[in-house]
């Protein structure tokens, strides 16, 4: 059996129990070619599970030991890791879950796996220095309606349907699991990093929108003048809590 | 070139430890893979004990065996992650981790063929070449053998080094757990390496499971691997040792009554020398 016959059987018997590799790999009375395999072949999906433990440890702990390790070695199997490092893989975890008989608990577990993936990818965001709340204060008045901003590319949103910040909260806090899993009105949240710590809060419409026309490199003038309120005075207030937060890494113009 | 001394495998759970309370450690071995992020937490106490340690790099997704391409985003990201931790060496494993695009994230071990030998030491040159450095290759645990192989592990690792200029991690819990789940002499495999090639040693514990050993590194060192490590230190001199726990993570103070244990060993070898 050449090299690449060889690999090919041998993760065929990982991932699917081919027996082919069998024909190559001798045992020994206290060590039969099947327990031989067996070694990776058993170990294989227990690795993923533990790793994925890391990635989503709030959903674990929602769903159980259990019933996250029975998700997760399907996610093994079905959608093996193409990543050279564990922490990129299990993206595809929230929408496994999506394909679950439709119920609140259904959307209220993938939302959460969702959240835990974009908390990780926070986590790990590039390092970036904050705009400091002076540093608009040198800027002349005339300036500001063509100034632009730049936001932290930490910077993650989702649109969450369900209870899944309570959820999660409660378990990165090991307090009481809330008491159902609830649809609800939706809601904008957003996760960033300063320095170390990972935030997050919950968003209007108003600042979503003003967020969305940051991104897409609007002026202070444009984005005062599209908010629901149309006031430069109510513009200038969210620019003073995205610089408190440090939301912002750039000003320019 | 002198050893390293007696360092750890840096995880974790004893970052503030290390920075805190200054241990008597040589030197850390870092898992490249954690730091081939952005940035961060993880980056941020590397570079802190980088400042105070020095430090090594190993990997487990080089997939150096694998009929598979390199995966060359992998190798510019362990190149640019080099660039910043400067490491005083790169090493990873003598395996394949997945083909088809597929990571296993486990050490596959090889058959010891010569056509397994042509195909690595040609991507040994390939990864030393784009790394502008030499490597160090380690000896997985394995529990399987093929019928295919023509050679034992150690011919093989020295076949290898006579064909490329790479260096040799020997991990001596490996070749023990090895040496039981296929019925070898451990002390052929130390004898059996070239001598000049072996820059470190990895130690760990394992799970006996009666006939066959798993290597799990989640115990403390066993008796017949301190005895295979001082046969090793008889054979290969002072090379640079460190403990590698990877689950069950006790209290540093744990880990660093074994790496002295390692030191006493290695003190008593060469006292015996002299």
């Amino acid at each position: 059996m050449r090299l690449a016959e060889l690999q090919q059987a041998f993760q065929a018997h990982v991932l699917a129990g081919d027996r082919a590799i069998a024909g190559v790999v001798p045992g020994t009375p206290g060590f039969a070619t099947a327990t031989r395999l067996a070694v990776y072949a058993e170990g294989y999906p227990e690795r993923i599970v533990e790793a994925l433990s890391q990635t989503y440890p709030a959903l674990r702990s929602c769903l159980g030991e259990a019933r996250f390790g029975a998700l997760i070695r399907r996610l093994a199997y079905q959608l093996p890791s193409h990543e050279f490092s564990l922490r990129y893989y299990g993206r595809e975890l929230p929408d496994l879950i999506a394909t679950w008989r439709k119920s609140p608990s259904t959307l209220g577990a993938a939302e959460l796996a969702r959240w835990e993936w974009l908390v990780a990818e926070v986590f790990d965001a590039p390092d970036e220095a904050a705009l400091g709340e002076s540093a608009l204060a040198a800027i002349e008045p005339a300036r500001w309606p063509a100034l632009t901003f730049t936001l932290t590319s930490s910077l993650r949103r989702l649109h969450l349907k369900s209870n899944a910040i309570r959820w999660w909260a409660s378990a990165c806090a090991q307090a009481p699991k809330p008491s159902r899993w609830r649809v609800q009105r939706g809601a904008q949240w957003i996760a960033w990093r300063t320095g170390l710590t990972v935030r997050y809060r919950c968003v209007g419409s108003e600042e979503r929108a003003a967020l969305d026309a940051v991104a897409d490199g609007e002026t202070f003038g444009t984005i005062c003048a599209r908010m629901e309120s149309a006031s430069p005075a109510r513009a200038a207030l969210l620019l003073r809590r995205w610089l408190k937060d440090g939301l912002l890494t750039g000003v320019d113009g | 070139m002198s050893s390293l001394g007696f360092g750890l495998g840096l995880r974790t759970e004893h970052y503030e430890a290390v920075l805190a309370e200054r241990p008597r450690i040589d030197w850390l071995e870092v898992l490249t893979e954690n730091y081939l992020v952005p940035g961060g937490k993880p980056l941020d106490y590397l570079h802190r004990i980088g400042e105070r340690y020095p430090l090594v790099m190993h990997g487990v997704s080089l997939s150096i065996g694998s009929t598979a391409p390199l995966d060359e985003r992998y190798l510019r990201e362990v190149k640019q992650l080099a660039t910043r931790v400067r490491p005083r060496w790169i090493s990873d494993h003598l395996c394949w981790t997945g083909v088809g695009g597929i990571n296993l994230h486990d050490l596959m071990p090889l058959p010891y063929t010569e056509e397994a030998l042509r195909h690595v030491a040609a991507r040994v040159r390939r990864v030393q070449d784009d790394l502008g450095q030499r490597i160090l290759l380690e000896n997985v645990s394995s529990y399987v053998a093929y019928s295919t192989s023509a050679m034992s592990e150690w011919e093989f690792l020295s076949a290898l080094c006579h064909e490329v200029d790479c260096d040799l991690l020997l991990d001596i819990n490996n070749i023990y757990v090895s040496s039981v789940n296929h019925g070898f002499d451990p002390h052929a495999f130390l004898a059996g390496v070239p001598r000049e090639r072996v820059r470190q040693f990895h130690l760990a514990g394992h799970r006996n499971c009666g006939s066959y050993i798993i290597d799990t590194h989640d115990e403390p060192i066993v008796q017949p691997v301190w005895d295979l490590y001082r046969a090793a230190v008889a054979r290969f001199g002072d090379v640079a040792t460190m403990i590698e726990r990877d689950a069950n993570i006790p209290p540093l103070g744990e880990l660093l009554a074994e790496l002295d244990q390692a030191r006493r060993i290695a003190g008593s070898v060469r006292a015996r020398a002299a």
